[in-house]
C-alpha cells in the first residue's frame, strides 16, 4: 500500500513540474504524449513496486516468433 | 539534444562496448549448449556473418547520412507505413531497455546481494538511465570513452590470469556432430552482439565523418567480436563444455575460478565492473534511441519532457518483462534473435529495396 502511495505520489509530483509549462505553451501534441507515456508508465510502476505479476509483454514475441522458431530448430535438427 | 557531434573514436568506443555489452556474460552459456567444445568456431562463424549484418546497418545509414531512423522511415516508406516502422522500432528499443535493466538486476540480485528487493535496483538504474540521457548523446561517448581504458585494462587481466588453469583437451575433440549444432549456436553472436547495432541508426547521422570513418566502425565491430570469441573460448578452455553451458552467468563462474599463488583471489567484482559498464552503455543508447525516436516520430518541439514518464514505463516494464529467470532464458534462447534479426535484416533490406526501386522509377 505504501509502495502504490509512494509511486502515485512521484508521477503527481512529476506531472505537477513538467506540465503546467506544456500548458503554458499550448503544446496539444505533447500534453497528449506526455500522458500516453506517464498513464501506462505509473500503472506499470505500481505492480512492479507491489511485485504482483502480470503477463509480460514478451508474450506477444512469443506468439510471433514460435513459429520462426520451430522451423530453425526443425531445419537445423 | 539536438546538434551534437560526436566523433568517429567514441563512435568505435560505443560499437566496441555495445558488441560486448550483455554477451560477454550470457552468451558462452548460450552457445555452448547447441554446440558444445566447439563453441569457440561458432562463435568465430557468428562473427563472420554479424560483420556483414554491421555492414548492413552501415549501409543503410549512408542512405541518407544526416538523418536518423526515424526520419529515413518517413522519407522511404512514406508517412504511415514509416509511422508503422517507426512505432515498432519504438516498441523494440523500449523493451530492449528494459530487458537489460532486468538483466543487470537478474544478475545482481542472484549473484551479488540477494537480499535487496529488485525494484531496488531498477529504481537506481532508471534514475542513472534518465540522468545519462538527459545529458544526451555527446556526454554518453565522452563517459564510453573515458571508461574504456579501464574497462580494456580489466579484460585483460581476467583474460591473461586464467591462462594457467588452460586444460587443452576441453576443446577436443573437433567437429564431433558435424556443423548443424555450430550454425545453431553462432545465431547468438549473430544476433545478441550484432543484430543490437541496429540502435547505432539512432547514433551515427550525429558522428562527424572523417576518412576513416568506415573502416574504424568495422574494426570496432571486428574488435568487439573478437574479445567475445576469446571470453568463450577461455570459458570452454578453463570450465568445460558442460559446465558452461548448465551456469547462467559462466563468466562470472570463470572469474571465480582465478587464483594466483593464494593471492590474488575473488577478483570476481571485476568482472563484474567490466560488465555492467558495457550493458549499461549498451542499455543507455536503447533508452537513448527511445526517447529521441519518440520526439522524433511525433515531430514535438522539444525531448526532455518525456523522460521522466518514460523513467516510470522503463521501471515498471523492467519488472514486468519476466516472471521469473526461467521464463525470460526461455525468451533468450528460444525467440529473441529472431525478433532481433527482424530488426536488423529484415528491415535494413526492405528499406534498401524500397530505396532503390523509388529511385529507379521516379
Amino acid at each position: 500500500m505504501l509502495g502504490t502511495i509512494v509511486v502515485l505520489a512521484a508521477s503527481a509530483l512529476v506531472a505537477a513540474l513538467e506540465l503546467p509549462a506544456l500548458f503554458r505553451r499550448k503544446w496539444r501534441k505533447e500534453i497528449f504524449l506526455y500522458f500516453v507515456l506517464l498513464i501506462p508508465g505509473t500503472l506499470l510502476s505500481i505492480f512492479a513496486i507491489r511485485v504482483s505479476r502480470i503477463p509480460s509483454p514478451l508474450n506477444i514475441v512469443i506468439v510471433v516468433y514460435k513459429p520462426v522458431y520451430e522451423w530453425f530448430s526443425y531445419l537445423l535438427g | 539534444m539536438d546538434n551534437e557531434k560526436i566523433s568517429v573514436r567514441q563512435i568505435g568506443v560505443l560499437v566496441i562496448l555495445a558488441v560486448i555489452g550483455d554477451s560477454i556474460l550470457v552468451s558462452p552459456a548460450l552457445i555452448a549448449q547447441s554446440a558444445k567444445q566447439d563453441a569457440w568456431i561458432s562463435g568465430l562463424f557468428g562473427v563472420f556473418v554479424g560483420m556483414l549484418i554491421a555492414g548492413l546497418i552501415y549501409y543503410v545509414s549512408r542512405l541518407f547520412p544526416n538523418f536518423t531512423l526515424m526520419e529515413f522511415n518517413r522519407k522511404i516508406l512514406g508517412k504511415w507505413a514509416g509511422g508503422v516502422v517507426s512505432l515498432l522500432f519504438l516498441c523494440y528499443f523500449l523493451m530492449n531497455t528494459a530487458a537489460m535493466s532486468r538483466e543487470i538486476s537478474d544478475f545482481i540480485t542472484t549473484q551479488m546481494m540477494p537480499e535487496t528487493p529488485i525494484w531496488a535496483i531498477h529504481l537506481i538504474l532508471v534514475l542513472l538511465l534518465l540522468w545519462g540521457i538527459r545529458g544526451g548523446i555527446e556526454t554518453i561517448a565522452r563517459s564510453a570513452e573515458m571508461l574504456f581504458p579501464c574497462f580494456f585494462l580489466f579484460l585483460i587481466c581476467l583474460l591473461l590470469f586464467l591462462t594457467p588453469q588452460i586444460k587443452l583437451e576441453q576443446i577436443f575433440p573437433i567437429l564431433p556432430h558435424g556443423f548443424k549444432p555450430i550454425l545453431k549456436g553462432s545465431i547468438y553472436t549473430i544476433a545478441y552482439p550484432y543484430a543490437d547495432l541496429i540502435v547505432f541508426l539512432m547514433v551515427l547521422p550525429s558522428v562527424i565523418r572523417k576518412k576513416h570513418a568506415n573502416r574504424d566502425y568495422a574494426l570496432a565491430a571486428f574488435i568487439g567480436g573478437i574479445v567475445l570469441v576469446a571470453v568463450i573460448l577461455i570459458c570452454t578452455l578453463v570450465l568445460g563444455s558442460y559446465i558452461t553451458a548448465h551456469q547462467r552467468y559462466p563468466t562470472y563462474a570463470l572469474a571465480k575460478k582465478i587464483s594466483i599463488g593464494n593471492f590474488l583471489e575473488r577478483v570476481e567484482a571485476f568482472l563484474t565492473f567490466i560488465w555492467i559498464m558495457s550493458i549499461f552503455i549498451k542499455t543507455i543508447l536503447y533508452g537513448f534511441a527511445f526517447v529521441k525516436g519518440m520526439s522524433q516520430l511525433f515531430n514535438t518541439k522539444d525531448e526532455k519532457f518525456l523522460l521522466l514518464p518514460s523513467g516510470f514505463i522503463i521501471f515498471g516494464l523492467a519488472y514486468a518483462i519476466s516472471p521469473d529467470i526461467v521464463y525470460y532464458q526461455n525468451v533468450l534462447i528460444k525467440y529473441w534473435p529472431f525478433w532481433d534479426l527482424t530488426y536488423a535484416l529484415l528491415f535494413p533490406l526492405l528499406c534498401i529495396i524500397v530505396y532503390h526501386v523509388r529511385i529507379r522509377f521516379r
